[in-house]
């Protein structure tokens, strides 16, 4: 069997898991602590840490097959740390994540945050749908997301800039 | 002075308690709904501060590890609910936080943004 991992990095992490939400935190915790090998910004890490977070959580309400899959990757090149999540869902549910994130880009993320917040608590019954303005707005990230029809899997990336 | 009375809640890692003008919420707040047990102690909160014409109260968040964006959610509800009051009835809520959570500096900055004229924030 061969171990797959991407070299030339500043550090390289590959997780799968089974989407129980308790997993979630814990998750978040390791990524924090990954993290704080070659990266002294603490306030960096939490925003990776937290937007981990938030897409495991994406990945989790919206995942219609167990198993999730996170990669984060420190660059060596770049101040960068890529954040991907993979889960497999509906086209349905990848179209509307990615028209989110097509409305997303069209704002400023601060006025696009507070607008989702307003938005977030006139219907309660679903969920807040503030996870990936948050990573946009407090996490400065840049946002995408690759829907692999074929599979049935949807990647969301997350960039951040440290 | 009034005092806000709430039933405490503690559930899932997270407690809130009200004690005198101020709210505490401290633990991590990681639920997938966590407005199943902060919705029902902030409704009985805001209504005891309005009940009693408490016109300014502290919210202390200053362990507080994490907050999801669930969470978020139900404290821009708190914001709407106070923004959606007369004016005579409206209290300023002042956020207690801490420069050990990171967090805190981001989320609270941009929530305080729903009211400013009635939000602030103090980082210890």
């Amino acid at each position: 069997m061969e171990i797959k991992y991407q070299r030339n990095t500043n550090g390289y992490l590959d997780i799968t898991f089974h989407p129980k939400w308790d997993y979630i935190a814990i998750t978040r915790l390791y990524v924090e602590n990954f993290l704080l090998i070659n990266m002294a910004d603490k306030e960096n890490i939490h925003k990776v840490g937290t937007a981990a977070s938030e897409l495991l959580e994406n990945a989790n309400k919206f995942s219609i097959e167990n198993g999730i899959r996170m990669i984060v990757k420190k660059s060596k090149v770049d101040k960068i740390v890529l954040l991907s999540v993979f889960n497999k869902t509906t086209k349905e549910n990848a179209e509307k994540l990615m028209k989110r994130i097509e409305e997303m880009d069209k704002w400023d993320s601060l006025d696009y945050y507070i607008y989702r917040m307003k938005e977030s608590v006139k219907n309660k019954k679903e969920s807040s749908q503030l996870g990936l303005a948050r990573i946009n707005h407090e996490g400065q990230a840049q946002i995408s997301a690759f829907f692999d029809k074929e599979e049935g899997v949807i990647e969301v990336k997350a960039i951040f800039c440290i | 002075m009034g005092e806000i009375k709430a039933k405490p809640v503690s559930n899932s890692g997270i407690d809130m308690k009200a004690t005198g003008t101020t709210v505490y919420i401290s633990g991590s707040i990681n639920h997938p709904r966590p407005g199943e047990f902060m919705e029902p102690f902030i409704q009985e909160a805001h209504e005891s501060i309005v009940t009693n014409n408490i016109q300014e109260i502290k919210v202390d968040i200053t362990n507080l590890k994490f907050l999801n964006s669930a969470g978020i959610r139900e404290l821009v509800d708190w914001v709407m609910k106070l923004n959606h009051l007369p004016e005579e009835k409206k209290y300023k809520i002042e956020f207690l936080c801490s420069s050990e959570h990171k967090w805190q500096e981001s989320s609270m900055s941009t929530l305080i943004y729903l009211n400013s004229n009635y939000l602030s924030k103090v980082t210890k």
